[in-house]
């Protein structure tokens, strides 16, 4: 049986084709989330990928923010449970699975499962999210991608903002007082990882210890959260793919659960 | 011809229960009541939510409550304007309160063109009490000096421990009624009849009773009603607490609630397959996306500790115990230790499986008790809980779609809880 899971984020689409729960036939990005063409695009480009068509998807699983807007899936699903999920999937030993995405940080306890017992997330602000790193990066004239390697290595410039307006201009004035951009962007690192700690900490962390979330590929901010937690943070590479992965599986779970025959 | 949906006539508006059309009735007599003393010459308050309004009351003095217009005005979705003249043409900060940001608006829009459907006469005096907030005392001393009227203050003084109220303390407090007893008689130029205060009080408790017996209907599986619904009548308890209309309203609503019980209906419009316990004031500008989230997830507040803040339970004729009341029955005023023990005896008395926790940006004691109370909470019952961030009356502080998610995702925590046989 494939099954498909999308995870429409703010800044992003990811999707993953499975077959029978356990093979990771495809997955695709595309850096376009809800309110672009990104989510018709990545699916496309999964099917094709996959070397499939939608008619041969026993079921699909919308996850993320855009989960509602997705006409073509059997189940919607809060991109927590199926974060949660893609997280077991990937590392089974996962009891604390911290995602940092586009738009919200977000913790969630694990069961040997899972199974979400507990979460916690971010307010309503950006800071703390893969938002403020865009716009820090941009301050910093560098993509996100370069924004990792940056700051690997560096001692951290103390930047004491994490809201993203009040950020920008303590970066802009670190910048005009000469301070070398790879400090900035490691004080800016520490910021967020002190953020998403002590969000964490709040809800109490237990081993093992997963990132997700694009956030999670800036190993300089993932390093300085280990130390924040006290804990070493497993990394997959599929970070960016957990919710998606964990869409995918519990779509087939359901579709096993009803009885729903394949196409 | 056959009817085709165009044709159809409307679907006519949900019946208004006899209770809110009595409560809707009684706001505007308190309205009327207000302007007829000012034109009668006499001298109308404005008190804070739980001030002793027993002595004003048996003093036959008009008194309105501005964080009740407050949150009128955020309900009805009207509180742009005056959050907007707050910050801008007055520079308040969006860091303070919106229900005293709204006022203070208020205060400088009432007399302007576009501005006449929010009546609401202005005092002669100011009457406040510290037990639901800290943030009400520089808002009195604020609006005191701008329309040069007095305050009349009772000190209610926060309760650190959970040891009782020191002897000291009580002497304090009951002076501090006697004290106001003998200000007021002053201000307004009235004899405070002691048997009148006496009824008052009596009066005052007949209704709390009544009040209570209208939030234990809940303890119904199903309840008979949604807690938003009660959010509704919370004003009633606010504003008139000890007036026989008051009676009529309670007694009519709890007999509604009561009916609806035995005729296995609810107010709650799904099926309910999760009790909640809610945590904090309404989200006045979104309840009904509140609702409505809720409702597809199952999930029916059936307790919560800001509803039970207008129980105030005294013996009439003892001020010392009525005083003793005012200081402890709010959860704002008392540590954390005992907001947390309270919340999870409702959550077990009420049978909830589940705890939402409204993070509201205008109340600083209220988010510091969540933060520091939640885990004592969950010691104790066990329950899922989730947080979202909102405000009292601030509309731009709140994203449906970090709602919408914080519900699921608790949903889905309580299901995966019943598929493994953990929920009780």
């Amino acid at each position: 049986m494939l099954t498909l899971g999308i995870d429409i984020g703010s800044a992003t689409s990811k999707v993953a084709v499975m077959r029978g729960g356990t093979v990771v036939l495809a997955t695709a990005l595309r850096r376009a989330g809800i309110g672009s063409d990104g989510p018709g695009a990545v699916l496309r480009d999964a099917l094709r990928l996959a070397g499939c068509q939608m008619e041969d998807i026993a079921a699909v699983a919308a996850t993320g923010y855009g989960r509602n807007m997705m006409e073509e899936a059997d189940y919607r699903i809060s991109e927590l449970s199926c974060h949660g999920r893609g997280a077991h999937f990937l590392a089974p030993e996962t009891r604390t699975l911290i995602d940092v995405g586009g738009q919200d940080a977000k913790v969630i306890r694990l069961d040997g499962r899972g199974r979400i017992m507990e979460f916690m997330m971010n307010d309503k602000c950006a800071a703390g999210t893969g938002r403020f790193l865009e716009v820090m990066a941009q301050v910093l004239g560098c993509g996100i991608q370069e924004f990792s390697g940056l700051a690997e290595g560096q001692e951290a410039a103390p930047i004491s903002s994490t809201c993203a307006v009040f950020a920008e201009t303590e970066v802009i004035s670190r910048l005009a007082a000469g301070t070398p951009r790879g400090s900035i962007a490691a004080g800016i690192n520490l910021s967020i990882a002190k953020r998403v700690g002590g969000l964490a900490m709040r809800m109490g962390v237990v081993p093992a210890v997963m990132m997700s979330g694009g956030v999670a590929q800036n190993a300089s901010l993932v390093d300085m959260l280990g130390r924040e937690l006290g804990a070493d943070i497993l990394v997959a590479k599929e970070c960016q793919f957990c919710g998606a992965l964990g869409a995918a599986l519990l779509a087939w779970e359901k579709t096993r659960a009803s009885g729903r025959k394949e196409p | 011809m056959n009817a085709t949906s165009e044709q159809k006539a409307p679907r006519p508006a949900p019946e208004i229960p006899l209770s809110k059309q009595m409560a809707n009735q009684q706001s505007a007599d308190l309205i009327r009541a207000a302007k007829q003393a000012k034109a009668r010459g006499e001298k109308i308050a404005w008190a804070s939510a739980v001030f002793p309004q027993e002595i004003p009351e048996a003093l036959g003095m008009v008194v309105l409550y501005p964080e009740s217009f407050s949150a009128g005005v955020a309900a009805r979705k009207k509180a742009g304007p005056f959050l907007e003249e707050a910050e801008g043409t007055l520079g308040y900060s969006q860091d303070i309160c919106s229900y005293i940001r709204i006022n203070f608006a208020f205060g400088a829009l009432h007399d302007k063109e576009g501005f006449e459907e929010f009546e609401f006469p202005m005092p002669d005096c100011l009457l406040l009490c510290n037990n639901s907030c800290g943030q009400v005392m520089k808002w009195f001393e604020n609006l005191s000096e701008q329309l040069d009227i007095p305050i009349f203050f009772f000190d209610a003084v926060y309760n650190y421990d959970e040891d009782g109220i020191p002897d000291y303390r009580m002497r304090y407090l009951t002076d501090q009624l006697k004290q106001l007893m003998i200000d007021l008689e002053a201000f307004t130029g009235k004899k405070l009849d002691q048997e009148r205060f006496l009824d008052v009080q009596k009066r005052s408790q007949i209704n709390r009773e009544l009040f209570q017996q209208v939030v234990e209907k809940s303890l119904y599986k199903p309840s008979p009603a949604t807690g938003f619904d009660l959010y509704n009548y919370i004003s009633v308890m606010i504003t008139c607490r000890g007036k026989s209309s008051t009676t009529q309203i309670m007694t009519q609503l709890r007999d509604e609630m009561e009916a609806r019980h035995q005729a296995g209906t609810s107010s709650f419009r799904g099926e309910e397959r999760h009790r909640t316990y809610w945590s904090g004031i309404a989200c006045w500008p979104y309840l009904s996306h509140n609702m409505r989230t809720m409702k597809r997830s199952g999930m029916n507040i059936v307790a919560s500790g800001y509803v039970r803040s207008w129980m105030l339970e005294y013996e009439p004729g003892d001020l010392a115990s009525m005083a003793r009341a005012y200081a402890v029955s709010v959860a704002a005023n008392i540590s954390v230790p005992e907001y947390a023990q309270r919340s999870a005896d409702m959550i077990r008395e009420y049978g909830c499986d589940n705890m939402i926790c409204h993070n509201n940006r205008s109340c600083k004691i209220s988010a510091y008790n969540l933060d520091c109370g939640r885990h004592l909470i969950l010691e104790q019952t066990g329950v899922p809980c989730v947080s979202f961030d909102g405000d009292q009356s601030d509309y731009r502080v709140y994203s449906e779609a970090q709602f919408e998610t914080r519900i699921q995702g608790l949903e889905e925590i309580l299901e995966g809880k019943e598929e493994s046989g953990h929920v009780e």
